[in-house]
């Protein structure tokens, strides 16, 4: 396509009216000719002046919150940062329980940007791949837990407790939340010194017949831990008294031996 | 220090606030939304024709923003014009989308057709006082000196997603009336909105 062709086609391009075939040919020579590209500007900014123009209309106000909440979650993942954005999904929530949807919308693009990836990776050599499935891998892990945490806190009858540093541990604070209709909880704490070598973190539920293994934390170099806790233990054990964690043997005990170092206030 | 924290986002250029946006600044993110944020909204609700879609839309095109805040290029034109560029392609395949979906169902898909054409009764939400209404205005004006049939073939290019052929189908029209339509209603609205500029002093 020459310039003269091209210009025919500008004002059809801007407002999207060309078939595929054409739109091909004149992308391809405005891409190589700044005069053409100085035209084509000029004619988006007619066509999208429609845009700007389109008499306004009004939102629901929970979009706002939907959209930044979304945009905070997506911050804190790419940076990998892990725990202070299920405040921004929390607060989302609490103001409608819109956050599910914002999330739903966010893996949906994460989604994208991997095939994105994935295409741009394909263009270069084959040893790229085992790059790919790394980012996968640990992209899939990570959003597979905190979709789990944001279904957990978003849902009407979770329950939060807060939870504080034992003399062990003066400076830890944390939080636990649960939700029965999920059956799921989460455990979220910061300010937790290192446990002794050899030992790990260890989350209990405290009931009234007995201390009961809900899983290891995951500690972080800065100190923060969390967890997920799916209720796969049954039998009557009474009533729940409260939640505990205590540093044991690396290798994971059924039996608890560790004093607490990071509980919920109760009678226990 | 104290001077970062005492700068007013809302009196930024949105250039200045994509510069913050790079930096994954939220509070510049917000001022864009609360700048832009009705009028994404509006667009995508005069080709989608629901809005609860609409609001999908919008969210998907703040967030593409602020997901890669990189791709928009001074260089290659105002703010404004490549957020509405996201905005009515988002909302374009979502109306495409939606008239399949409408159409398995035997249903007209997406806005009516009179609903997309720019009218002389087009009014903003009086609720919404924005900033930019003198030059919405003034762009609305530039709108409405086209030709009907002018105005037609270009609204169901831009709102309805049509190419060329598919407007010259549905009007009945032959393929070279509706592109010399589509040229002139485009030369009209470029020479009254460059006059428009140019009496305001702009660009």
């Amino acid at each position: 396509m020459d310039c003269e062709a091209a210009r025919e086609h500008l004002d059809a391009l801007a407002l999207g009216a060309l078939d595929t075939e054409e739109r091909r040919a004149a992308e391809a020579h405005v891409a190589s000719c700044e005069a053409c590209a100085a035209l084509a500007q000029e004619a988006r900014e007619t066509a999208h002046a429609l845009a700007f123009a389109t008499p306004l209309r009004q939102p629901s106000a929970a979009l706002k919150s939907r959209i930044l909440a979304a945009a905070a979650v997506l911050r804190d993942v790419r940076e990998g940062r892990r725990s202070r954005w299920w405040a921004a999904a929390a607060a989302a929530a609490v103001v409608g329980g819109v956050a599910l949807a914002a999330w739903a919308g966010y893996l949906q693009m994460e989604v994208d940007d991997l095939n994105e990836r994935n295409a741009a990776l394909r263009r270069d050599a084959t040893s790229q791949a085992a790059a790919l499935a790394a980012v996968r891998g640990s992209l899939g892990d990570r959003i597979d837990t905190q979709s789990q945490v944001l279904a957990i806190i978003s849902h009407p009858d979770a329950v939060r407790t807060e939870m504080w540093g034992t003399e062990a541990a003066p400076g830890a604070r944390g939080w636990y939340v649960w939700s029965s209709a999920e059956q799921l909880g989460a455990l979220d704490a910061d300010g937790m010194p290192p446990p002794p070598p050899g030992s790990a973190y260890q989350l209990w539920f405290i009931y009234e017949k007995g201390w009961v293994n809900a899983g290891s934390l995951e500690l972080e170099a800065d100190g923060s831990a969390r967890t997920i806790v799916r209720r796969t233990w049954s039998g009557d054990w009474g009533q729940l008294q409260g939640y505990a964690v205590t540093a044991e043997p690396a290798a994971g005990a059924m039996e608890r031996s560790g004093e607490p170092v990071l509980a919920s206030a109760g009678d226990w | 220090m104290a001077e970062a924290e005492i700068v007013d986002y809302a009196d930024l250029q949105d250039s200045e606030l994509m510069d913050r946006l790079c930096g994954r600044d939220l509070r510049a993110f917000e001022a864009l939304y609360d700048r832009y944020g009705d009028l994404v909204f509006s667009v995508a609700l005069r080709v989608v024709a629901d809005s609860h879609v609409a609001e999908d839309v919008t969210q998907d095109v703040f967030l593409r923003v602020w997901r890669r805040p990189e791709q928009f290029d001074l260089q290659r034109g105002k703010f404004v014009t490549w957020l509405l560029s996201i905005a009515r392609n988002r909302s374009i395949d979502e109306r495409r989308t939606q008239g399949r979906r409408l159409r398995h169902e035997s249903q007209a898909g997406g806005a009516e057709e009179e609903d997309i054409i720019p009218s002389a009764d087009d009014r903003d939400d009086p609720a919404l006082a924005t900033v930019l209404s003198d030059e919405r205005a003034a762009v609305r004006q530039a709108l409405l000196v086209l030709p009907p049939e002018q105005r037609l073939a270009i609204s169901l290019a831009y709102f309805g997603g049509m190419t060329q052929q598919e407007i010259a189908n549905r009007l009945g029209q032959p393929l070279g009336t509706v592109k010399t339509r589509i040229r002139l209603g485009m030369q009209k609205m470029r020479a009254a909105l460059n006059e428009r500029y140019e009496r305001r002093g702009q660009r």
